[in-house]
């Protein structure tokens, strides 16, 4: 037997111990939840934050030093963790058990409906130990109850706010002899037509990502359907929503539909795209802008929108307030002679010169912005206890001021005594739409986008757009009678 | 009672069961090792792979959203599936379509490298082409979607950018991002389609092929052409096979490259059942639903691996 | 036979093997170049080598990537040593024994190959969390985290899966084993075991480093499971990491381009050294139909 070979059983058992004693790496003793052993804060509760709008870490991790020099007791840990599969993996944290204390979430509908996460309406209503006052006092409650689930329960706290417009580059507005900003659509087509003749991209728009669509849509359907809100919105006063009555037309913040209010309306034919022109309305609008948007633009991501804007290809970017910031600095970084001044302005209306359906001018998306925070229900009720305690910490108004002026922010805060100065001027009082018109549930928003985008190509007719679009909300509409136990009944509306 | 057990049974003819069970028995005892070696294997395959796919197929025929325990409804997920998901049904097309051309791209290109080195005169110039056909497979998956993601980039990316600079502007295409040619695109990844192990299974397929067979239609005259179509790549069959199969069930079951590439867009022209799953457990929160969309591809993989196996049959 | 004349066929494989071969490896050729640029060359000269050369990108791309190797190493690693220890063995009971089920038993082994593996990803990280006896969990699997957050929360599952196309290609090989080794070597009176490790590993060394590089490969590429069961960003793997490299608005190809460049380098580093075995491995008919 040559002499080799023999080793060989050696060196594998050498290899395998090692690797035995590498996989048993720090990983292992490190779980958060219960009975930590080996770490040296055993006695420390933990409060963890996770979120993924990293720009906020460098803040909260300051504030949470601060935070425990007052308190001790407490170990705050802030984390971020990439943004892809997110959802997917917050939902494994929290049914597993091992989620963090307090995260960032846009679906804390979801799990608040499997009772994963609190409810802060058992908590908002208590004093916030570090201001005195109630501690809703300090939010503008108007955003806390756009995010309220179908029975009226608010599982998520927005932070920030976000609005959306549209960003153009002043220069070449200049060069092109563009001096004022648009308000309408009459007026903005005519400023994308003189810059299309100019070879320029008047649009850059992001079809296979990004809420632009669905914000474009809401606009629409806010300034076309806005006649039908009062036989749709039959719901009567909920205690929980703080916003001025419906029929005050000087107030900004509109109304809120809930699902099972929209459902009816669609299923006695009020929202059904088969049965009123405004949904073919819509899909026209929506498709004039097709000859302005840059080529592809039925599968460009938001970076390639950004590139577009960047390398001064595109003139106009529809986005939200987040980009501020960022596009500052990606222009900074720019040589100088690349580099331009960029604007904002609000999103030009609809008006009837467009189209005789237009009921009024459309209203800007915006609300609750990236930042929300859930909390964890599936943990000791001490470390409940802290988090929310840090949370009402966070949003007083001293620490606030702190992290929305020491954070690249992505819009105005949600709190009311935070000023973010001149950033965010243009949206100061800007009316905000709450009626969303009728999406059942993500799958049907989805599988409208799908059907759109071949729309856009030519691939469908309008007929079978409407067809489609009809079954989508039929679909929908089941699978959330199903899903919530409505009984499509007007008169138990109010429950 | 048939003849056949009369040479069967050691117990005479009347194949009394105890006869057959006490020979089980002793066959079983005499083979323990084999079953003491199956023994971790079976540990591991009946944990890892056996039980969560069956807890999930279960779940098809509930309502059931992850977190619960769900409720039954029977085969009201496949129905709907059937009957109203036009996306789904859209999504199975897509995936026959992208199939059609993984198998295209699978038993042509690879084999016509192969033989391309196959019949070179040096071993060192064979070795080096070896290398350079294997050298993509060594790089990691998500890097190579990500890098034929930049290349049809409609903007920047070097096919139109190659195609503009040569004056072919019109070629340049949105190809991931038009509805009419995203999947075609995406069915056109990994050209020249030669790259990967392909190549050295189809080299190894014909190193088996005894010399004399060439030599033989040599000496009948038969050009090269004539030979490559009518003895070498049917004498390859079984690699054919082989690499059919694994071609089947890594484009039914793959979603990770649509996903990264187009998730499943422009409107559904790239929407495959795999990914439709994905998206129907977590973002929607439709577990039952999507296990039942599991199901019906693990039908899907069952029959094309059966039709794979029954059109290809090797000629040994 | 004339040289001149066979040379033409000859010139034009080489030819069409060198146009083939650039087209093949041209998306790694374009990789390289971009990271060796910054935004502006990226605009302006895509196609040339641009000076001066941004080695920076792989600084900055290094800084990020290097962790994350380290664990899909470990994790790979360790993966590759499990299966093919037990799918060996497992291979030679079914290739060498006739034993009742044999049938039945392969088969339920590769019909494996054929569920989709994103079935199985809810009801896995449920089990992976409620594993008896590990990361605080009792004898039921309650209380504690079980295997999540942990590497063999990932080595597990991939022994698992890596042991099915392995024992496939393995039984083939053993199979093809002249009877006559084994009887020699029983006659001299050894034990299974003792004929496993001396007549069958040292034979199918190749074929071992085949399979094994194959599950290295499956496991080093996996993108969902890793991105699932680990919390801590000092565990994450490769892929996953991969995917911080992208930000949202706007990408750094240089950069992007450079972690890119950084992923390949290990397994090309592995494949350096196991590569003559495994294209031997491949020749000697690894994957017979």
């Amino acid at each position: 037997m040559p002499r080799g070979k023999c080793r060989v059983p050696a060196v594998v058992a050498l290899l395998l111990a090692f690797a035995f004693l590498c996989g048993c790496g720090p990983g292992t003793t490190d779980t958060s939840v219960s009975a930590p052993a080996g770490s040296e804060d055993t006695d420390k509760v933990r409060v963890d934050l996770t979120i993924w709008s990293g720009q906020y870490e460098q803040a909260f991790k300051k504030v949470g030093r601060d935070y425990e020099k007052l308190h001790p007791e407490v170990r705050v840990v802030v984390e971020t963790v990439p943004s892809n599969f997110y959802q997917a993996w917050q939902q494994t944290q929290l049914v597993g058990g091992t989620a963090p204390a307090i995260m960032q979430s846009h679906w804390g509908n979801l799990w608040g409906k499997s009772g994963l996460i609190i409810c802060w309406d058992d908590y908002i209503d208590n004093p916030n130990p570090y201001t005195g006052t109630v501690w809703k006092d300090l939010f503008y409650t108007e955003n806390v109850d756009y995010l309220r689930d179908e029975a009226g329960r608010a599982f998520m706290l927005p932070y920030d706010l976000v609005f959306t417009g549209i960003y153009y580059n002043k220069t070449i507005f200049e060069r092109l002899g563009i001096d004022r900003i648009p308000r309408t659509w009459s007026e903005w087509f005519r400023d994308m037509d003189t810059s299309r003749r100019a070879g320029i991209i008047p649009l850059a728009w992001p079809g296979a990502e990004g809420p632009q669509l669905e914000w474009v849509c809401r606009m629409l359907f806010d300034c076309l359907c806005r006649d039908k809100f009062a036989t749709v919105n039959q719901r009567r006063a909920h205690p929980e929503e703080t916003y001025p009555p419906l029929t005050d037309p000087t107030h900004g913040y509109g109304e809120v539909l809930d699902g099972e209010e929209a459902a009816i309306a669609f299923s006695n034919g009020i929202f059904d795209p088969l049965n009123n022109p405004e949904f073919a309305e819509m899909a026209h609008q929506l498709k004039r802008l097709v000859p302005y948007l840059q080529k592809g633009f039925n599968g460009a991501d938001l970076r390639e929108v950004s590139t577009l804007f960047l390398t001064q290809r595109a003139v106009m970017m529809l986005d939200g307030t987040w980009n501020v910031i960022p596009l500052q600095e990606d222009i900074a970084e720019l040589q100088p002679e690349d580099q331009f001044e960029v604007g904002m302005f609000r999103v030009p209306t609809l008006t009837t010169d467009d189209s005789p359906l237009v009921d009024a001018p459309f209203r800007d998306v915006g609300g609750p912005g990236g930042l929300k925070f859930i909390v964890t229900k599936k943990m000791a009720p001490e470390r409940v206890k802290w988090a929310v305690d840090f949370v009402q910490y966070l949003t007083s108004t001293d620490v606030a001021d702190y992290v929305f002026s020491h954070t690249k922010l992505i819009g105005p805060s949600n709190l009311k005594n935070v000023d973010t100065g001149s950033l965010f001027a243009i949206f100061k009082d800007a009316p905000i739409v709450k009626m969303d018109g009728y999406v059942p549930d993500e799958q049907a928003l989805d599988e409208l986008k799908a059907y759109l985008q071949p729309f856009f190509e030519d691939d469908l007719t309008i007929d079978e757009l409407l067809e489609r679009w009809h079954t989508i909300y039929s679909r929908g509409t089941e699978r959330n009678i199903v899903k919530w136990e409505w009984d499509m009944d007007l008169a138990t509306l109010e429950e | 009672m048939r003849s056949g057990s009369r040479n069967a049974l050691q117990q005479g003819a009347r194949g009394d069961r105890t006869g057959n069970v006490s020979k089980l028995v002793k066959a079983i005892g005499r083979n323990k090792h084999a079953y003491l070696f199956l023994v971790p294997t079976f540990l591991f395959l009946g944990t890892f792979s056996y039980y969560p796919p069956i807890s999930a197929m279960i779940h098809a025929f509930f309502r059931w959203d992850g977190v619960g325990s769900g409720v039954f409804v029977g085969l009201g997920n496949f129905r709907e599936l059937v009957t109203e998901d036009e996306f789904f049904i859209r999504s199975c097309l897509n995936v026959c379509i992208l199939l059609t051309f993984n198998v295209l791209k699978t038993i042509t290109m690879p084999f016509l490298v192969a033989e391309l080195i196959y019949w070179l005169w040096r071993e060192r110039a064979r070795y080096a082409y070896r290398v350079i056909f294997i050298l993509p497979m060594v790089t990691p998956g998500i890097v190579v979607t990500l890098l034929w993601k930049f290349i049809y980039d409609t903007h920047i990316g070097p096919l139109n950018r190659f195609l503009t600079g040569v004056g072919l502007e019109n070629l340049a295409m949105p190809w991931l991002a038009s509805t009419k040619i995203a999947l075609y695109s995406l069915a056109a990844v990994g050209f020249p389609w030669a790259g990967g192990i392909g190549v050295l299974i189809y080299l190894a397929g014909l190193h088996n092929i005894p010399a004399d067979i060439f030599d033989a239609a040599r000496v009948d005259g038969a050009g090269w052409l004539r030979r490559l179509v009518r003895i070498d790549f049917p004498l390859v069959l079984s690699q054919v096979r082989v690499l059919t199969v694994m071609t089947v069930l890594g484009t039914i079951q793959g979603f990770e490259t649509v996903m990264i590439m187009t998730k499943g867009g422009p409107g559904f022209s790239t929407l495959v059942p795999g990914l439709y799953m994905y998206r129907q457990a977590f973002q929607y929160g439709r577990f039952g639903y999507a296990t039942a969309i599991g199901l019906l591809m693990f039908l899907g993989i069952l029959f094309f691996t059966y039709a794979n196996l029954k059109l290809v049959r090797s000629r040994e | 036979m004339t040289p001149t004349r066979k040379m033409v066929p000859e010139i034009g494989r080489h030819a069409a093997l060198i146009a083939l071969g650039l087209l093949t490896l041209a998306p790694f050729i374009i990789m390289l170049n971009i990271s060796l640029k910054n935004d502006a060359q990226f605009f302006t000269e895509f196609w040339t080598l641009s000076r001066p050369i941004q080695w920076g990108n792989f600084a900055y791309a290094w800084d990020i990537v290097s962790r994350y190797i380290l664990n899909s190493v470990i994790v790979s690693g360790v993966s590759v040593f499990g299966v093919l220890f037990m799918a060996s063995l497992s291979a030679y009971s079914f290739a060498r024994f006739r034993f009742p089920g044999r049938g039945l038993l392969f088969f339920m082994v590769i019909g494996l190959l054929m569920i989709p593996g994103v079935l199985a990803l809810v009801p896995l990280f449920s089990l992976v969390q409620h594993f008896p006896l590990a990361g605080g969990n009792n004898i039921l699997g309650q209380g504690g985290s079980g295997l999540l957050n942990s590497r063999w929360g990932l080595i597990l599952p991939y022994m698992a899966g890596g042991q099915i196309i392995a024992i496939f290609i393995l039984r083939n090989f053993f199979e093809a084993i002249p009877q006559s080794l084994f009887d020699a070597a029983r006659v001299d009176g050894a034990s299974e075991l003792h004929i496993i490790r001396l007549v069958v590993v040292p034979l199918s060394l190749p074929i071992l480093i085949t399979v094994g590089l194959m599950v290295f490969l499956g496991t080093w590429n996996d993108y969902v499971w890793p991105l699932v069961v680990i919390r801590s960003p000092e565990l994450r793997t490769l892929p996953v990491g991969m995917a911080f490299l992208q930000g949202e608005y706007e990408i750094k190809y240089g950069q992007v381009m450079a972690g890119y460049t950084i992923g390949c380098v290990p397994l090309l580093v592995l494949f350096v050294f196991t590569m003559k075995h495994f294209i031997q491995g491949l020749t000697l008919g690894a994957i017979k139909g």
